[in-house]
């Protein structure tokens, strides 16, 4: 196919209403995934065009690396012997990632140590391997990051410290050569991997898993790329044979998983996810992933326990790799004007652009867990139905803020209008989750928006000390209150301990279902013993309400507080709530803005027990925690006041109307 | 910018198979500076890599 030149009118891409409709409600589809794979053609010519244009104006960058007017050449002449071999290397994740690194270093917006030549230098590497594709002749120079150099598609190869800066490189007959102080490689053409002999050159090649039977899923499971993470060059961290071998076993699990229960999602990603990017794995933390808007079709993840956490952790990225898409067409918000939102899977506070990646994202996680609440049962269908329960209940209230953001477009507007009419179908379906595992779900819900609140709020501080005046003499609150300026914790995250011990009751409700199966199966005479032993230990835990979260009576009173409202003792909680809350006071009355974690975890739990007797300070403590701790720490000492006491006279005030934007 | 039933008409240049030094030259620049703005506001938006932001699900 001959190239067409640029027409003096330029074309739009156009996006149909049905895809708009199908992307809004929150699903994809294979049809969706190719178009994508077209509107990105256009994105990565118009990012790398950008990128050689404005190197072609200032040469001087290039240091060391020859001019680029060559290296444009050679592209096109590549582009028009062999199209679709060109076009699928300029669609490459990391030639994405690496042209908006490189351009947003030339353009300043990234900072960085090593020369700008260095970064720059990803334009000749890709001119090579256009060449080498097209059977093309063609020579050039390629900068060493750290003695390695990333041949895209190909692999990484390695030089000795005494390499120098650069390495000598030729593409010929379809194979590319490397060759820096006498030493020659040339780069094979399968994954095979070649160990550095002495003073020589090694290589890492790239390496493919292929998963699946009817639909199968190919991608890279890159190790190498110095730009496959979210910014910043990182090394290369190659892993091991049985590393590789875990992911393998993860991915075609996960992918039968997806074949067989989630079927559109796979035929939507089967496509469109072409790279894995194994994150290192973080001692105490849970799965992380991430994708990159420049990287269409890679995914970021630490290794998964197991293959249901890989499999929704692919929904909720490819969940990401579709908005980012979109977000290329169409613009869904304005300009950043610097408000920041509750998002209710973050610790921080976010722009809207981050809360509506997270929004649709959650959505995915929701409806993944939706669907497979119904396929399992016991102890996996509680977690099933708790995760359901709890993302759902994130994403109705992140979509609800999102809606009421003045930055949304009104496209923006359109497509999350979608997304509400989606989750309210959700909200009308018969099957409805277990009442123990929702209300754990609520709970954890509710504990991170109010310690968020609690975190990031700030009362003014003339109405904190009005109000402490005005409860010192047993006045009324002033009739209107301020809302609460939003600054954020210095600390992006807070250590709650409630999500794993609600998950972890999720489980024992899940065994308890399972032992009283038993027990029904067992009174038909059938051999039960297993699962009945299950159920008991569940009642046992759910009994003696301590044992659910390991928290040592006596010794944590905070955590014993909460497991205390966990197990429905709220009555019991809330008295050790306002103790815990007590040893606080003189350190808030000091003055510190600063709330600690086990501190937000008490007032949240205070909230939340208040809520379970329904008691109408609750409301108060949901809403502006913030302003009661501050009127609180500025009366406790003086008064002999509690928070309860300080929230149910505040009542009033905040029953005038206060708004506080979250 | 309009839903109608044609679709939408989004800010993006259709691009397909031009090759890229076509894209570099002089005349295609100027058409595709409009373009090239929104993509530089993309692109330049400041970011972290995952293990320097927030630890969990990075959104």
């Amino acid at each position: 196919m001959d190239a067409v030149r640029v027409p003096r009118n330029v074309a739009r891409h156009h996006l149909s209403t049905a895809s708009f409709a199908t992307l809004s409600r929150g699903e994809g589809s294979r049809e969706i995934t190719r178009g994508f794979w077209l509107t990105e053609e256009s994105r990565r010519l118009l990012l790398v065009s950008t990128l050689l244009t404005e190197i072609c104006e200032e040469p001087s960058v290039l240091g060391p690396l020859p001019a680029v007017d060559e290296a444009v050449r050679i592209i096109g002449e590549a582009q028009r012997m062999a199209p679709a071999r060109v076009r699928s290397l300029l669609l490459d994740p990391g030639v994405g990632s690496g042209c908006a690194y490189a351009l947003r270093r030339l353009r300043g917006g990234a900072q960085s140590a090593a020369p700008l030549w260095l970064d720059l230098g990803v334009v000749h590497g890709l001119a090579l391997v256009a060449a080498a594709r097209a059977g093309l002749t063609w020579s050039t120079r390629l900068p060493l990051r750290n003695g390695n150099v990333m041949i895209h598609t190909y692999g990484t190869a390695r030089l000795p410290e005494d390499a120098g800066p650069t390495v000598e490189a030729c593409a010929e007959n379809g194979r590319i050569h490397l060759s820096a102080a006498g030493r020659r490689l040339t780069v094979p053409a399968g994954e095979a991997d070649i160990d550095p002999p002495p003073g020589g050159i090694g290589w890492w090649a790239l390496r493919r898993l292929h998963v699946g039977g009817d639909m199968s899923l190919s991608a890279w499971l890159d190790d190498l790329d110095p730009l496959r993470d979210l910014a910043d060059p990182v090394p290369p961290a190659r892993l091991d044979a049985e590393a590789m071998a875990r992911w393998r076993v993860l991915l075609e699990d996960a992918w039968d998983l997806l074949c067989r229960d989630h079927r559109t999602d796979a035929e939507a990603m089967a496509d469109g996810v072409v790279s894995i990017v194994p994150l290192k794995h973080l001692p105490g933390w849970e799965t992380r992933s991430a994708s990159n808007g420049e990287a269409f079709g890679s995914v970021l993840l630490s290794e998964p326990p197991d293959a249901v956490t890989t499999a929704v952790s692919l929904v909720h990225e490819y969940q990401h790799i579709k908005l980012g898409a979109l977000i290329h067409l169409i613009r869904l918000t304005e300009p950043d004007d610097g408000t920041l939102y509750y998002a209710p899977w973050r610790d921080d506070p976010r722009p809207l652009a981050g809360l509506i990646q997270g929004v649709y994202a959650f959505f995915g996680i929701a409806q993944f867990w939706r669907v497979r609440r119904g396929k399992v049962r016991g102890e996996e269908g509680a977690i099933a139905a708790f995760e359901y329960a709890y993302a759902r209940q994130q994403t109705e209230e992140s979509v609800r803020i999102a809606l009421s953001a003045p930055g949304l477009t009104a496209v923006g507007r359109e497509f999350f209008e979608g997304l509400r009419r989606r989750v309210d179908e959700w909200s009308r379906e018969s099957t409805e989750v277990d009442r123990r595992v929702a209300q754990l779900a609520k709970l954890t819900a509710d504990s991170h928006r109010i310690g968020w609140r609690l975190r990031h709020f700030h009362p003014r501080d003339e109405e904190v000390a009005a109000l402490a005046g005005q409860l010192a003499r047993q006045a009324p609150p002033s009739a209107e209150l301020a809302p609460a300026a939003i600054r954020p914790h210095p600390e992006p995250r807070w250590d709650q301990r409630l999500p794993a011990v609600a998950r972890r009751a999720a489980r024992a409700v899940g065994q308890d279902a399972a032992g009283q199966d038993a027990a029904g199966q067992d009174a038909a005479g059938q051999d039960a013993a297993g699962q009945d032993a299950a159920g008991q230990d569940a009642a046992g835990q759910d009994a003696a309400g301590q044992d659910v979260g390991e928290a040592k009576p006596g010794r944590d009173p905070l955590s014993t507080a909460e497991n205390a409202l966990m197990a429905q003792a709220a009555d019991v909680a809330l008295e050790m709530f306002v103790n815990v809350l007590g040893r606080y006071a003189g350190q808030a009355a000091a003055g510190s803005a600063v709330v600690p974690d086990d501190e937000a975890r008490a007032w949240a739990g205070l909230a939340m027990s208040l809520a379970a007797q329904g008691e109408a300070a609750a409301e108060v403590m949901e809403r502006r925690p913030d302003l009661v701790r501050a009127v609180y720490a500025e009366s406790a000492t003086r008064h002999g006041v509690t928070p309860v006491d300080v929230a149910t006279w505040l009542g009033p005030a905040l029953a005038g109307g206060e708004r506080a934007r979250s | 910018m309009d839903i109608t039933p044609d679709g939408i008409a989004t800010d993006l240049a259709d691009l397909r198979g031009v090759a890229l030094d076509e894209l570099c030259l002089r005349a295609a620049r100027d058409v595709l500076t409009p373009f090239r703005e929104v993509l530089i506001s993309q692109v330049e938006r400041p970011r972290l890599n995952i293990g320097q932001g927030p630890p969990g699900r990075a959104d």
